[in-house]
């Protein structure tokens, strides 16, 4: 029985530590987000050597990756935009390191407002990534991506998946992550293309009863206190920062919550960029496989609409956000308006 | 009862401060002790069923009770009161199978727009523990052999090792193990019964569930390669999957000091078809054969062709309750019909070609298991016989398409391969096909491919919903 038991721990323990080297080193998601991270990088420079002029550094989740065209907007605005986003997945903190390396006195920080009321705190994939790109700490210092909560999410991580995926990318020419092949462009200037169709038949339009329970919810202190530091440490750098609702395939009445948020970060110092969808919209036909990932043609068009705010410094004022919610039913506090 | 699942194991070692302070209470009273041991571990599977599924629970109790009264009364009766005492007893224990897993089935055949009971659920483990129990009353009403203790007779019932799975177990087999049954540590037991389980869980979590992510019966796919490979992937993965659960239960029997039946043999190491219906699902061929095919007259009846064709038709009809289970189940026994026959006339395969004429055939004939939709299976057997299917290109275009885990077969089919490939090796080397698994390094190396291997999603055990 001994030698079964001593076969067995040294099975479970190289097991794990295959895996944590596997998640370490080739996580499909960390390749990504660093092959993204890289282009955004070669896209600044291009951007500074062509002119000396601020920049805004947009930085969120992958609503950002698959939606805003930096390329383009420079095109067609001439709005000088550094897509510097990677995924939700690694936390705001995180997603801030990465603006840190690209922003220069006279630049804005744009922030995407994926979630107001969830704490988005480091993952162990943002800290990786942050570890990777060496010396960024001034979010993340003290936050060691070994603790035993992330250890336990590297641990739960599926290294044979992540292989089919770089497999496949390296069969097919495509991104070695869960869109393959033909599904995924990533683009030069840091942003990638998504082609697929799934969200045609998506009939994912939530009740209004939606909104009324998500005002109710309070706005993160995380997410309060994460964006204040966001804001000081950019303003020590000579940079301004704002924020940007990102749109999503959900019913009209969510307009209400995030107006409720945009009023809030308006409060708080943060401007937010005036956009009349605020957030929402309804048309599946738009959406690529998720309910925030835009296809192409769509992705484009979003991104003339933020390089527009951009370029004409439009951001909501804070009684056009409380005349919004008031004519919605709602007070500037969130609750509802008594008759 | 799913052993795949963390919840299960962790209920076992909460039973183990019981089991521990039990034993040490009564450590001077042998009997009470074995009594405690036998109440406990009654205690055990009926909470693990009805944990699972309260009205799975309610359902076994009445299958249960019925057949323990009614063998209790014919105990007391006459030979021939007590075999006519099976014809109201069989079908009355049938009842909830028939209900659960048939009654829609059934309506379908007598009227097309049937929409009613469609979506019942299939209580857990009906289909064993129903015909384990027949078994039990054939046994006991026919041979007027003596009835055991109502406690003895329940854990033989609802031993939970292999209760929702399998394998289906005897009388003369079980029973008078567990009423000898006792939860002491015994490290021969342990050795004995830890490396099945390693291998029973390397068998489910790092084969059978990455199988199930890279394919898919709910289309046709067009390309009569793409077909095969879905053939040859469900191959594997109902292999894995059912002898992946049998070889926990026995390792976990084991463990107890309780010897199961074993219920793969390496089924596809099988050189003819007769062999591998020898090796695959033992325990309930076993029971069609001995409750079936031998009262129907066996070999012996110049009708044992029919009966065959019948009891394989039936057999397929346990499987599942639909057209394309009894298609399947027939074809089997037409096989094995056309097998005796050309045998009978002295003609024989030589070895490697029957393996691969057996194999290919058991490849072919799960697509029947696989898939329900009449549309898609007509579909799928006309593109098999259509030269121009068979286009490579096409078929790697797809690929292209396909989900970013339809990757899988590139490493698992050959993986596949190799285990069976291991298990022939053991077979000849050991005269058992699991022996070279069960070797102290082989369990080391499992342990290493499950937590590397096993995927992000798992699937519940397949035979759960039979």
């Amino acid at each position: 029985m001994k030698k079964y038991l001593i076969s067995i721990i040294i099975g479970a323990v190289l097991g794990y530590a295959a895996i944590f080297a596997f998640a370490w080193y080739s996580n499909p998601g960390q390749i990504v987000w660093l092959r993204l991270l890289e282009k955004s990088e070669q896209w600044e420079q291009h951007l500074r050597n062509q002119s000396s002029a601020p920049c805004h550094i947009i930085i969120g989740g992958s609503e950002i990756s698959f939606s805003v065209a930096p390329d383009y907007i420079l095109k067609q605005t001439g709005v000088r935009v550094i897509n510097a986003s990677t995924g939700a997945g690694s936390g705001l903190l995180c997603n801030a390191e990465m603006a840190l390396r690209h922003i220069r006195p006279g630049d804005n920080v744009v922030i995407s407002c994926l979630s107001m009321t969830d704490a988005m705190a480091p993952t162990t994939p943002g800290l990786q990534l942050c570890i990777k790109k060496r010396g960024l700490n001034t979010f993340t210092d003290g936050l060691i991506p070994f603790s035993p909560h992330h250890l336990k999410t590297t641990l739960q991580g599926d290294p044979l998946g992540y292989s089919y995926f770089m497999a496949r990318a390296i069969m097919f020419n495509g991104t070695p992550y869960r869109y393959m092949g033909k599904e995924a462009r990533m683009q030069d200037s840091g942003w990638i293309e998504l082609y697929m169709d799934l969200m045609k038949e998506c009939k994912y339009l939530p009740e209004f009863r939606r909104a009324n329970t998500l005002l109710k919810r309070p706005i993160s202190g995380y997410m309060q206190s994460s964006f204040r530091r966001i804001k000081q440490v950019m303003e020590q750098r000579g940079a301004t920062v704002c924020a940007h609702i990102p749109i999503s395939l959900q019913h009209a009445t969510m307009r209400t919550v995030c107006a409720y948020h945009a009023l809030f970060l308006t409060r708080m110092g943060i401007p937010v960029l005036r956009d009349e969808r605020l957030g929402t919209c309804d048309d599946n036909t738009q959406f690529s496989d998720t309910f925030q990932h835009l296809k192409p043609e769509a992705a484009r068009a979003n991104s003339l609409i933020i390089a527009q705010a951009l370029q004409n410094k439009a951001y909501w004022s804070e009684d056009e956000l409380i005349t919004y919610l008031h004519a919605h039913g709602w007070t500037a506090d969130g609750t509802p308006l008594t008759k | 009862m799913d052993f795949s699942t963390t919840e299960f194991w962790l209920s076992l070692l909460g039973a183990l401060p019981i089991v521990l302070g039990g034993n040490y209470l009564l450590r001077k009273k042998d009997d009470a002790k074995q009594l405690f041991h036998k109440v406990l571990t009654l205690l055990l599977s009926i909470t693990l069923l009805g944990v699972a599924s309260l009205p799975s629970l309610i359902i076994f109790l009445y299958v249960t009770m019925l057949a323990y009264g009614a063998c209790k009364w014919g105990e007391q009766r006459s030979a021939r009161a007590s075999k006519s005492l099976l014809w109201v007893l069989i079908p009355l224990l049938l009842l909830p199978l028939l209900y659960y897993k048939y009654a829609y089935f059934i309506g379908t055949c007598l009227q097309e727009e049937w929409d009613t009971l469609k979506h019942l659920i299939i209580p857990i483990g009906i289909s064993f523990y129903t015909f384990q129990i027949i078994g039990f009353c054939i046994d006991t009403l026919i041979r007027k052999v003596p009835m055991p203790t109502w406690l003895d007779y329940m854990n033989f019932s609802s031993f939970f090792p292999q209760i929702v799975a399998g394998p289906i177990e005897r009388r003369d087999e079980l029973l008078p193990q567990m009423q000898r049954i006792r939860l002491e540590y015994n490290s021969a037991h342990m050795q004995a019964g830890v490396p099945y389980i390693i291998l029973g869980l390397f068998f489910k979590l790092a084969l059978a569930d990455n199988l199930a992510l890279s394919y898919s019966p709910q289309y046709s796919p067009g390309t009569a390669i793409q077909i095969w490979m879905f053939n040859l992937i469900f191959t594997f993965r109902i292999y894995f999957d059912f002898a992946g659960y049998g070889l926990t239960a026995y390792g976990l029997a084991k463990c107890l000091g309780i010897t199961l039946r074993m219920n793969f043999l390496s089924p596809y190491t099988a050189s003819n078809i007769t062999d591998f219906w020898r090796r695959w699902h033992t325990s309930l061929t076993t029971w069609f054969r001995d409750y079936i095919y031998f009262p129907l007259g066996g070999n012996r009846t110049k009708r044992w062709a029919i009966n065959l064709l019948l009891v394989f038709a039936i057999s397929g009809l346990w499987h599942g309750a639909g057209w394309n289970f009894i298609l399947w189940g027939s074809i089997s026994g037409l096989a094995l019909i056309i097998h005796k026959s050309y045998k009978q006339m002295g003609w024989r395969l030589p070895g490697i070609v029957g393996w691969g004429v057996t194999f290919g055939f058991m490849v072919f004939i799960w697509m029947f298991f696989y898939i329900n939709d009449a549309n898609i299976l007509t579909q799928n057997l006309h593109t098999l016989i259509t030269a121009e299917a068979y286009d490579i290109p096409r078929f790697i275009a797809h690929q292209k398409l396909s989900s970013a885990y339809a990757g899988m077969p590139v490493l698992f089919i050959p993986l596949s391969f190799i285990v069976v490939a291991a298990e022939f090796i053991s077979q000849r080397t050991q005269h058992d096909p699991y022996k070279l698994f069960l070797h102290p390094f082989a369990c080391g190396l499992m342990v290493f491919l499950i937590i590397f291997l096993q995927p992000a999603i798992q699937n519940q055990f397949i035979y759960f919903a039979f």
